[in-house]
């Protein structure tokens, strides 16, 4: 396990590196590695019970729509030297299912609807990219998301009608996205659970941060309560 | 119900207008349709894109798309084995897989379709089909896909390139089992004019023969089972199709074929009349006894019976249904009494008499030939060799085996119709005997008929069903319930599986040190080329495994990420969360991927540059990619290695 002075030295590398204006970050790649660093440091803040969660969750979302905002703008360029051939292709690779899902369960966590809203806004051509492909049902769950942080509950059960057999953390998703759309309380400890069982069968460490920061857990809770509170997510 | 993706599909198409244009969702750089596929993701897209990708879920989720694939990627078939068969900038080499996917493109077209491809392919500058045939391993080239793919090829490049394959070259004095094979069925598709000319020369063929594969790579010991069925004839209660064929086999050739007569008549005898077996109660031991007797008769009466035998086998699997009542009134009647009463006597002195005339006729041929080949009986007036030399029944069975796999591997159709003609004497055999039966038991008529899978024997003018054997049940049955075969059938299997295990860890320990070394070369090559590159740059950082960067090399401020390649250089992917998102390496996704795992590591210089990238990175400029490779190393090629450097420009 990684001792509380290692993870110090790390939430201060990666905090040095954050902008203190997501806005402001130039292109997808700065955009996207802005948006793994919040989420990182996040995971980091809060292992070692630190305050500024929601800041970082904030700053995690806005980032991740930025990654979308950007997407494609910059060049991928692969040039063989010895004969001259080059490639080029947008890099899109950033701008993938995961990177919105993560991006709105930080805005849900940190109560950033606006962010959240716009997110919602991202055409599922822009979800997909070949560079970085993905099983649909992390799709499934990105759109799932999408309906939900826009409060359209009878999209979301259309959505989950089908009895789910993925055991991933998204198939988990998607049974508490229904339970959230038929006016049920979302389970958080079985969240918990597979989102830290799929972690670690990608092969994570249990104490990585984004493990420990349990995202899923976190921006579900946030989109119960904030319907149970009457509020719009 | 519509799955979930399903719907999500719909409800994207139905409403895209009112998304088209989002209020506060702002692309700063919206991008059009770019290279590769996927690049632009309609609904239907995506579902191609899931499908090409092997995915299951969707495959067994979502229905078949209305729109052929081929209309959904931007690559036509033709262009995707292209694409596989390319050496391209950042792929080196034609893998065993490339080969293989190639083949199975090709070969999942229609005829038309196929000799269009094959022609568009052999007409450019790059060998597309040459390579495909080079890099094919074992299990493609003994496909029946590679033989259809390459039959649509001009016979004179098939020569040319079975002429290649097993030619030797400049330090490669082998031709593997692979290239031997694929030669020869390069080969087999030439039209016979074209062949003899090819074959003139004796050497091709000559070399493709040393070098087929061999022992356990045919399919298992047909030689043995020939040879098995030549030498023990009816003394095998478990015959396969081959000990069957060789059976009939040596008793086509004379001599051998009457001491082969004798040998069965006594196997039919001893299983008839055998105290413990009593095979006189079970109406296939009358069958078999009968197709012995048939079995005298030279030529013809040897294919009945050795056919006689194959059904045999199959109605001793128990699927036999006799009509009711009518075997047991026949037996109670008419064979219980004669064998009882009459027969064991005369049997008892047939056989030995039939065994005082082998011994006999052993001792004669001994006398007459006594440097001829030992353990031979029979009657040596009989003998019609050329020369007069007596070969021996091992002897002759070898021929009979080589004769067979030759037939085999020749002449497909030919055996083909011999065999429907055997099949076709042997009804007609069996029509006969069970003419004699049944007038023996008074019925009017009979009929054979074959009905899908069933073969069904009629008796009586009302067309009453006197045995129904379903051929399928009987082979399943066969296998199942014989004890024997079950039990050496689990032993064979449990012992592949030993051996396969060994193989693969003594087979991974030999490929981890092959791998190492040629990851050292990889890293060997790197240092050169990025001193070439780059004179007077600092080595920041070497990696270690996997998840890290090779080499990190600093020169006026500016770092240089270096990937280094060993063997068949091919970028691959990661996986970069959780439940299988994954991202291309030389993707912006995957280099952050690496570096945040290099940023959480306890080695501290791997954290310190990992986060000194990641600032970099930040600022367009200030760090370059490089992946070097050795290509694909072989040492009997003319380039052993083939070095390259790549720059992939960071965005």
């Amino acid at each position: 396990m990684t001792d509380a002075a290692t993870r110090r030295q790390q939430l201060n590398a990666v905090r040095g590196r954050l902008s203190n204006n997501v806005t402001a970050v130039a292109g997808a790649l700065a955009a996207y590695i802005e948006f793994t660093d919040a989420l990182t440091a996040a995971g980091l803040s809060q292992a070692l019970g630190e305050d500024g969660v929601p800041d970082l969750l904030r700053h995690a979302g806005r980032a991740g729509l930025l990654v979308f905002e950007t997407r494609g703008s910059q060049d991928l360029v692969v040039t063989d030297l010895d004969t001259g051939e080059t490639i080029r292709k947008p890099d899109t690779s950033a701008a993938n299912p995961t990177t919105v899902v993560q991006a709105l369960l930080a805005a849900l966590a940190s109560g950033d609807t606006e962010t959240a809203a716009s997110l919602a806004e991202v055409p599922p051509e822009d979800l997909q990219t070949d560079q970085a492909p993905a099983p649909p049902v992390i799709l499934v769950v990105a759109t799932a998301l999408q309906r939900a942080a826009v409060g359209d509950r009878a999209s979301v059960r259309r959505l989950t009608a089908d009895p789910v057999r993925d055991a991933s953390i998204y198939g988990e998703m998607l049974r508490q996205l229904d339970r959230w759309a038929r006016g049920d309380a979302v389970d958080v400890d079985q969240l918990r659970h597979a989102d830290t069982a799929s972690w670690l069968d990608a092969g994570y460490a249990a104490d990585d941060p984004i493990v420990l920061l349990g995202l899923p857990a976190l921006g579900l809770s946030a989109l119960s309560l904030s319907e149970r509170s009457g509020q719009q997510p | 119900m519509p799955s979930a993706l399903a719907i999500l599909m719909q409800e994207w198409e139905a409403d895209r207008p009112a998304r088209d244009r989002p209020a506060s969702y702002r692309r700063q750089h919206p991008t059009g349709p770019t290279t590769g596929i996927g690049a632009s993701f309609g609904p239907q897209r995506l579902l191609a894109l899931q499908r090409l990708a092997g995915n299951r879920a969707v495959v067994s989720r979502i229905p078949p798309p209305e729109l052929a694939l081929g209309q959904m990627m931007h690559k036509s078939p033709v262009e995707e084995v292209k694409s596989l068969l390319e050496y391209g900038v950042v792929d080196w080499a034609v893998t065993d897989d490339d080969a293989r996917r190639a083949c199975q493109i090709l070969a999942d077209m229609s005829p038309m379709d196929l000799a269009k491809a094959v022609a568009t392919l052999d007409s450019s500058s790059t060998p597309y089909l040459e390579r495909m045939v080079d890099n094919a391993p074992y299990a493609l080239v003994r496909t029946p896909g590679f033989a259809k793919v390459v039959s649509q090829r001009q016979a004179a490049r098939n020569v040319a390139l079975a002429k290649q394959l097993v030619s030797y070259k400049f330090l490669d004095w082998e031709v593997t089992p692979p290239e031997a094979l694929a030669a020869q069925t390069l080969l087999d598709s030439v039209p016979e004019g074209d062949k003899k000319d090819a074959l003139a020369e004796g050497w091709l063929q000559k070399r493709i023969q040393e070098n087929l594969p061999q022992g356990d790579d045919y399919e298992t010991g047909i030689g043995e089972q020939l040879l098995d069925g030549a030498l023990q004839g009816d003394f095998n209660e478990d015959p396969t199709f081959w000990n069957v064929v060789s059976q009939i086999g040596v008793g086509l050739v004379p001599y051998a074929g009457q001491v082969a007569d004798i040998r069965d008549l006594l196997a039919a005898i001893d299983e008839m009349f055998d105290e413990k077996k009593q095979g006189y109660k079970k109406v296939t031991s009358w069958i078999n006894l009968v197709l012995v007797l048939v079995g005298f008769v030279p030529g013809i009466g040897d294919l009945i019976k050795g056919l006689g035998k194959a059904a045999m086998k199959a109605v001793k699997g128990a699927a036999i249904k006799v009509g009711r009542g009518l075997w047991d009134k026949a037996f109670r009647h008419l064979v219980e009494p004669l064998i009882k009463h009459l027969l064991p006597d005369v049997v008892v002195k047939a056989k030995a008499r039939l065994r005082e005339l082998l011994e006999a006729r052993a001792k004669k041929l001994a006398a007459e030939h006594p440097n001829g080949p030992q353990g031979v009986s029979g009657d040596a007036s009989k003998v019609d060799v050329p020369g007069g030399a007596v070969p021996s029944i091992a002897e002759l069975s070898k021929a009979t085996d080589e004769a067979f796999v030759e037939a085999a591997k020749g002449a497909p159709r030919r055996t083909g119709r011999v065999i429907s003609e055997l099949v076709h004497d042997a009804m007609e055999a069996l029509k006969a005997w069970a003419g004699n039966v049944y007038k023996e038991l008074e019925f009017i008529r009979f009929d054979v008929e074959v009905k899908g899978d069933d073969l069904i024997l009629y008796g009586i003018s009302s067309k009453y069903p006197l045995i129904r054997a379903n051929i399928k049940t009987i082979k399943r049955d066969i296998v199942q319930k014989t004890d024997f075969i079950m039990r050496q059938l689990k032993e064979r299997d449990k012992l592949l599986k030993a051996a396969r295990a060994a193989a693969d860890d003594v087979a991974g320990a030999i490929r981890k040190e092959a791998i190492d070394i040629s990851e050292g070369l990889g890293e060997h090559i790197a240092n050169i080329l990025i001193k070439r590159e780059l004179p007077g740059a600092k080595l920041l950082f070497t990696g270690s495994g996997s998840g890290t960067l090779d080499k990190v090399f600093e020169l006026g401020g500016v770092l240089h990420v270096v990937e280094a390649k060993g063997g068949a250089g091919r970028l691959g992917s990661r996986e970069i969360a959780a439940a299988g998102q994954r991202a291309e390496q030389g993707s912006a996704a995957y280099l952050v991927s690496v570096l945040n795992n290099m940023a959480l590591s306890t080695d501290k210089a791997e954290a310190e540059i990992a986060n000194q990238l990641l600032k970099k990175l930040k600022q367009p400029g200030s760090v370059r990619m490089w992946v070097t490779s050795t290509g694909k190393l072989n040492i009997n090629a003319a380039e052993p290695l083939t070095v390259k450097l790549i720059e992939v420009a960071i965005p």
